[in-house]
């Protein structure tokens, strides 16, 4: 009996000390102290049909990795200002790309699209950039994005920020968690959605998912669990301490390999798996132009940034990638060009991080601007724009 | 294994049950210390074992004959000078070795330190050497003082080993006060050195904008480095009350101290102590003309500045702490009458000095010094600009000192017997619980102990 009521009274201690717990960091969160004080992050992904996973609607809370923000998703479930679904008859534009343009590291009004949007309404009042960012997407899943959440958002212009590399990865065949290109019986590249029958996928999207969901958004302490979950439960395990290299090896700055592979790729259609799948995504985004008469544009990004020694060969590149897409109806824009152009310079280190991280990471508030004014820059430039032929 | 990780509670846990549960509690510990240290890596834990053995072997002939103690002590600090301070003094005598990322071994300035203490109280008798290999390993490498102190001696600490192995310690009555002193350690630490760490660490990168934001960087700093190091000491006394074991205070609020002497007699004790001990005195600190005691002060002060790691800042740092002793030596009367004025000045030569240990070096360090006294702005790391905010930022930095003063009432013999009478299953289901949910947060950003470099 004695046991019994020890074993009672220290599971008290810690139910008293989980309340407790919950209480201190709810007061962090509400108020300025968030800015200073630990807090939990926000947990603002679940489950979605057409790309795997996306942002939740009107979950707010605050980010933590890299800087520290206040988040609020929109009740479209986007990392964006609140507004309707139906669009007015101002113009509206999208914009899909990663985490970039997701910009959770800022705050929503120096976002790029936000900073976009401020520059275009100037010129035509009420016109819209909607945020479609989101992290980790491949060009597969921006694809199901624009077909899903950004057809339905009837804009004038789609802007997708591709990252090139993407289109050599790996993870643009992988289907278990978001949308991949995968080979059909016939042989053919579709867009595979096997993620739906994944045990992760039907546990978010069932009655004890959706219990989870509701905890994480009323609950401090279950986001501190999540958030450990999510980065590990030995996350801080040192790593071995090693000497610090005194030389280190040539680095090719150009990074040569990378264009060849490139080159490889857009003009001699080789891997020929890879040359299938960008086949597909050109195919796939060809069509909900042409079906849906939407301009559109793809702004590539990591093409090689200000190097002379590949100029030539970066030349050959764009123009074949150029080629390729207007022949499909698509848009192109070099984005590595208009950021040197808008940076005036290749080092683009003051644009990425945030306090002592500056130079790495993702794009901080001067970077967002740098971005939103391409970003502005490229809607204003489609002669479809402000209004498109419906 | 740092102090404030979800892995070190899991180990913690294993030990304590292992030490409750079973029989041979010293070798248990000695068993846990060894793991501990050996996640440093294997050139750190093969030195720190070469260093223990080396230290076992001179105890014996130091007994015997002081004069090996001269070499035991070569041989201690030779290893500390290899391997903090070569590129150091290289440098300082214009050789140019290409080794500038050097990897200084875990712990080594504080495990050296309390060695080379123990030989030295052997050497004069005051000491006795260990017969076991065991106890003496566990002497040194119980993970509760092995890597940031307190740098214990072995008046305090060998009959309590001696205790675990021959099963005479009493059974660990002070389990309220150890978690007490655990989750303390961890509000220090995990709320608020961590939380301070990323605004200091932008003011001294970038340096000042202005003298209110210099002054408020120092600031920030000082409250961090003490809420990291003596956050870090909490833990370990709370960590050896677990186990029985009691360990030295380190700090008992250094920041209401009246004087500079007082601030030392506060801060990192155990350091301070063993300086009187085994420098300053020693070399007639203590006696003789005033000049003479000026001196030696000047040259320990700046040995201890140099302990914290191979830098003129440091040794500048120690030797201005030297100076500001001095002054009140020589006018500490009309000083006296200044009442909450001193504590004022103290509190004032504590964050200017802070300067040096945080700046990356001398020039650094002098220029953030004259912004702070209004010459042209060093950076351009300010206040917000919104004046709510900067307010409510200077109001932080007084909490802060609040916070200090409040720490202060927990220490007192009332709150102890608080703590004990209520210590039971509530108590320390409450306090368990609070510091899993501290080591719970992941950390956003790499924040080690500070003192874990030195």
């Amino acid at each position: 009996m004695k046991v019994l009521r020890s074993i009672f009274r220290f599971a008290l201690g810690l139910i008293t000390a989980a309340i407790a717990a919950e209480l201190v960091l709810r007061i962090i969160v509400s108020t300025p102290l968030w800015q200073v004080l630990p807090a939990p992050t926000i947990m603002f992904y679940g489950p979605n049909a057409d790309t795997g996973f996306s942002h939740r609607p009107n979950v707010t809370g605050i980010w933590t990795a890299e800087n520290r923000t206040k988040v609020r998703t929109s009740s479209l479930g986007l990392r964006d200002r609140e507004r309707p679904l139906k669009r007015s008859d101002a113009p509206r534009a999208i914009v899909i790309g990663d985490s970039l343009i997701e910009a959770v590291q800022v705050e929503q009004e120096n976002t790029s699209t936000a900073v976009a949007e401020r520059i275009l309404s100037a010129k035509h009042p009420g016109a819209e950039v909607v945020n479609l960012g989101l992290q980790g997407v491949t060009p597969a899943v921006q694809v199901a994005r624009l077909r899903s959440i950004g057809l339905a958002l009837q804009p004038d212009v789609a802007v997708l920020l591709v990252t090139l590399d993407w289109l050599l990865s790996d993870n643009i065949r992988d289907d278990s968690l978001s949308p991949g290109y995968k080979q059909n019986a016939q042989g053919r590249y579709e867009l595979s959605y096997a993620f739906r029958q994944g045990r992760g996928y039907k546990f978010r999207t069932s009655q004890a998912g959706g219990a989870v969901y509701w905890l994480l958004d009323h609950s401090m302490i279950a986001r501190v669990v999540n958030a450990r979950r999510n980065a590990g439960w030995f996350a801080e395990w040192p790593a071995p301490m090693q000497q610090p290299e005194l030389t280190s090896g040539p680095q090719d700055e150009c990074r040569a390999e990378r264009m060849a592979r490139q080159r490889a790729l857009w003009i001699d259609n080789q891997p020929a798996d890879a040359a299938g799948i960008l086949d597909a995504v050109i195919r796939d985004l060809s069509a909900i132009s042409r079906d849906n008469k939407l301009p559109v544009v793809l702004a590539m990004r990591n093409i090689g940034l200000g190097c002379e020694r590949i100029a030539d060969a970066r030349k050959a590149l764009t123009s074949a990638i150029e080629k390729r897409l207007a022949a499909a109806g698509l848009g192109f824009v070099d984005f590595d060009s208009l950021l040197l152009e808008k940076n005036g310079s290749a080092s683009v280190e003051r644009l990425h991080g945030f306090g002592k991280n500056l130079g790495t990471g993702h794009l901080n508030i001067e970077g967002n601007r740098i971005y939103g004014e391409i970003l502005a820059g490229i809607v204003a430039a489609r002669p479809q724009w402000p209004r498109r032929q419906r | 294994m740092s102090y404030d990780t979800l892995y070190f509670v899991f180990f913690l846990v294993l030990v304590w049950a292992a030490f409750v549960a079973l029989p041979g509690k010293g070798c248990i510990l000695l068993a846990a210390s060894i793991v501990f240290y050996s996640v440093a890596g294997l050139r750190d834990s093969l030195l720190a074992t070469a260093i223990v053995l080396v230290n076992y072997g001179f105890q014996f002939p130091v007994k015997r004959d002081a004069r090996w103690l001269w070499l035991a002590l070569a041989v201690n600090f030779g290893c500390l000078v290899f391997f903090k301070y070569r590129v150091f003094l290289a440098s300082a005598a214009g050789i140019d070795f290409y080794e500038r990322g050097i990897v200084i071994p875990l712990g080594i300035s504080f495990y050296v330190f309390q060695l080379s203490a123990f030989l030295i109280d052997i050497g004069r008798g005051k000491a006795e050497p260990f017969v076991s290999l065991a106890r003496f390993a566990l002497f040194k490498l119980f993970f509760g003082q092995l890597i940031a102190g307190p740098i214990m001696r072995w008046r305090a600490f060998a009959p309590q080993i001696n205790g675990l192995f021959d099963g005479t310690l009493a059974r660990p009555r002070f389990v309220g006060i150890g978690l007490s002193l655990c989750v303390l350690g961890l509000v220090k630490k995990v709320m608020l050195a961590d939380s301070l760490a990323p605004f200091a660490d932008n003011f001294f990168r970038d340096g000042p904008a202005s003298a209110l934001s210099a002054w408020v960087g120092a600031w920030l700093f000082g409250f961090q480095i003490y809420f990291d190091f003596s956050g870090y000491s909490d833990m370990a006394l709370g960590i050896a009350f677990l186990f029985g074991l009691r360990l030295t205070t380190n700090f008992r609020q250094p920041y209401l101290a009246r004087t500079p002497q007082a601030f030392w007699q506060h801060w990192h004790i155990t350091l301070s102590s063993w300086i009187r001990d085994y420098l300053y005195i020693p070399l007639g600190g203590g006696k003789g003309s005033f000049a003479r005691q000026a001196c030696v002060l000047i040259a320990v002060m700046g040995l201890a500045g140099l302990w914290h790691g191979a830098n003129w800042t440091f040794l500048i740092w120690g030797v201005a702490w030297a100076l500001a002793i001095l002054l009140w030596r020589l006018a500490g009367e009309h000083l006296a009458r200044l009442h909450a004025g001193e504590w004022a000045l103290t509190l004032t030569i504590a964050m200017l000095l802070w300067v040096f240990f945080r700046a990356p070096d001398l020039q650094s360090a002098l220029s953030y010094i004259a912004t702070m006294f209004g010459a042209k702005a060093a950076g351009s790391a300010a206040l917000p600009a919104a004046a709510a905010m900067s307010s409510l930022v200077v109001a932080g930095c007084i909490v802060l000192l609040a916070l200090h003063w409040l720490e202060a009432k927990l220490f007192t013999r009332r709150a102890t017997a608080m703590l004990m009478r209520m210590d039971g299953p509530l108590l320390r289901g409450f306090l368990i619980g609070l510091a899993f949910w501290m080591v719970m947060i992941p950390k956003t950003q790499d924040a080690p102990f500070i003192y874990f470099r030195f």
